[in-house]
């Protein structure tokens, strides 16, 4: 089967830039931007400090601020990763896992983003200020029929 | 195509009456008796009918049978007199080729191929063979058949890739560093070495080649994004010139010279690790083995698993690599 592309709905794949991209845990990996959805790529590792690399979830209210206009695109699905109160617990500290958070459309511009689950975040909150998304539309995701 | 093996052995059936110079236009009566009568089933007049549209269904969703129902003799028939499911007629000689040879790929096969060619593989078993449950079909050779592991879902994708020469994203998580990366690779290689999959291609992030152990890799997404072509002697070279898939980095291929036991030596004779293994064999059994190869940590790996039996004999940073991998 030859990979076809679709010309109507354009996805973009871009690569994030922020001042402590590789500090956080879970780090951001990857913005997906579609006219259906934006999807944020996150890796997380099991950190040592929690009894059996504790556990994780994403509050239902979490959502993507646009810095221009303050305008804010809320959560629709997560993929990997339970929505609070739900939760998984990790065996041990050398777990690791890959999710995704899917949010309404931002517009498909070059922009900067937080992303906020907490808006009175303590320090387990997955917050995260001035994503910068550059060039969005240099890298354009292949979309199988 | 998602098609079960009894959905198969009644196409087959069906096929036969369609085919059936003898006794053309078998009405939905008939194909149930001889389903009945061949596969001691009895399936209802809706299963068959569905079974009837999903041959009518063009490729790959079905096997693009031209069947019409006849109002005049009041049965089923193909359009096309020459069709058959298998496509082409085949003699039972050919037939036992083919068993054979697909019992060889089952064999060898097992996890190690992907979900499209096991289907493929299904579909051309139930086209040409029918099978039995007899002892006679148990399979006679058995080869170790790993379990699925992580990552393997994704070798329909970089198979596609490699293919169709598409750059792909993906993330990355060392097990060493405990860190994530999102790579573009531009890949041109698959490798199964040690039942472990790798890829293998031009890494965007690190600007060379590179292989990344498929177990590591989530979420790999295809780029339309003009893809980056490797030198044709590299590729062959970690096609063919490395024994493993990790290669030290900064080298390149030499001679690798080892000394080996008496034990060592009939072991290495009988099961050579690679084409360029030459062996020169000493009175008292003992062997000087060379090998003209690309130094790779997997080599460094099996020379030091070998215990006693081999002695890097040149070059010597290798044997100093080697014995620092046990430290």
């Amino acid at each position: 089967m030859k990979l076809k592309n679709k010309q109507i709905n354009n996805t973009y794949v871009v690569q994030p830039i922020f001042e402590e991209q590789f500090k956080k845990n879970p780090v951001i990996l990857r913005v997906v931007l579609s006219k259906e959805f934006t999807r944020i790529d996150f890796g997380y590792a099991a950190p040592w400090i929690y009894n059996k690399g504790g556990w994780i979830h994403i509050a239902p209210e979490t959502f993507i601020k646009v810095k221009s206009n303050n305008e804010r695109f809320k959560l629709s699905k997560a993929i990997n990763i339970p929505i609070a109160p739900d939760r998984i617990d990790f065996e041990s500290t050398e777990d690791w896992r890959v999710f995704s958070l899917y949010f309404e459309p931002i517009p498909i511009n070059d922009c900067m983003i937080d992303i906020i689950e907490d808006e009175n975040p303590d320090e387990n909150n997955f917050n995260y200020y001035n994503i910068e998304l550059k060039n969005v539309k240099d890298v354009e995701q292949v979309i199988e029929e | 195509m998602n098609l079960s093996k009894s959905a198969f052995r009644r196409y087959k059936v069906i096929d036969g009456l369609l085919r059936n110079p003898m006794r053309k236009y078998p009405n939905m009566n008939e194909i149930i008796d001889a389903c009945l009568d061949k596969l001691d089933f009895l399936p209802s007049k809706e299963t068959i009918q569905k079974d009837l549209a999903n041959m009518r269904l063009p490729y790959p969703d079905g096997f693009d049978a031209p069947i019409r129902y006849c109002h005049i003799n009041r049965g089923y028939e193909y359009t096309d007199p020459n069709y058959s499911l298998s496509g082409v007629s085949l003699r039972q000689e050919e037939l036992d080729t083919i068993r054979e040879s697909v019992d060889l790929i089952r064999s060898i096969g097992g996890s190690r191929i992907s979900h499209q060619f096991t289907n493929a593989v299904e579909k051309l078993l139930s086209a040409t063979i029918e099978k039995s449950n007899s002892d006679e079909n148990r399979p006679i050779i058995q080869t170790m058949i790993p379990p699925i592991s992580r990552g393997f879902e994704h070798f329909d994708c970089f198979y596609k890739a490699c293919k169709e020469k598409t750059p792909v994203s993906f993330i990355h998580f060392s097990y060493k560093k405990r860190t994530f990366t999102n790579i573009i690779i531009h890949p041109f290689l698959i490798k199964e070495f040690e039942n472990r999959w790798y890829i293998i291609g031009y890494s965007e992030n690190h600007t060379e080649i590179r292989t990344f152990g498929m177990d590591r890799i989530s979420e790999p997404i295809l780029l339309k994004k003009k893809f980056h072509k490797v030198d044709s002697k590299e590729m062959d070279e970690h096609l063919n010139e490395i024994y493993g898939v990790f290669p030290i980095p900064n080298t390149k291929k030499e001679t690798i010279k080892i000394h080996v036991s008496q034990l060592g030596t009939h072991y290495l004779q009988a099961y050579p690790i690679h084409e360029s293994q030459n062996i020169i064999k000493n009175s008292e059994g003992t062997s000087t083995i060379t090998f003209q190869l690309i130094p790779s940590i997997e080599l460094a790996r099996y020379f030091l698993s070998q215990g006693r039996h081999v002695r890097i004999i040149s070059p010597k940073w290798f044997n100093t690599f080697t014995q620092d991998l046990s430290k």
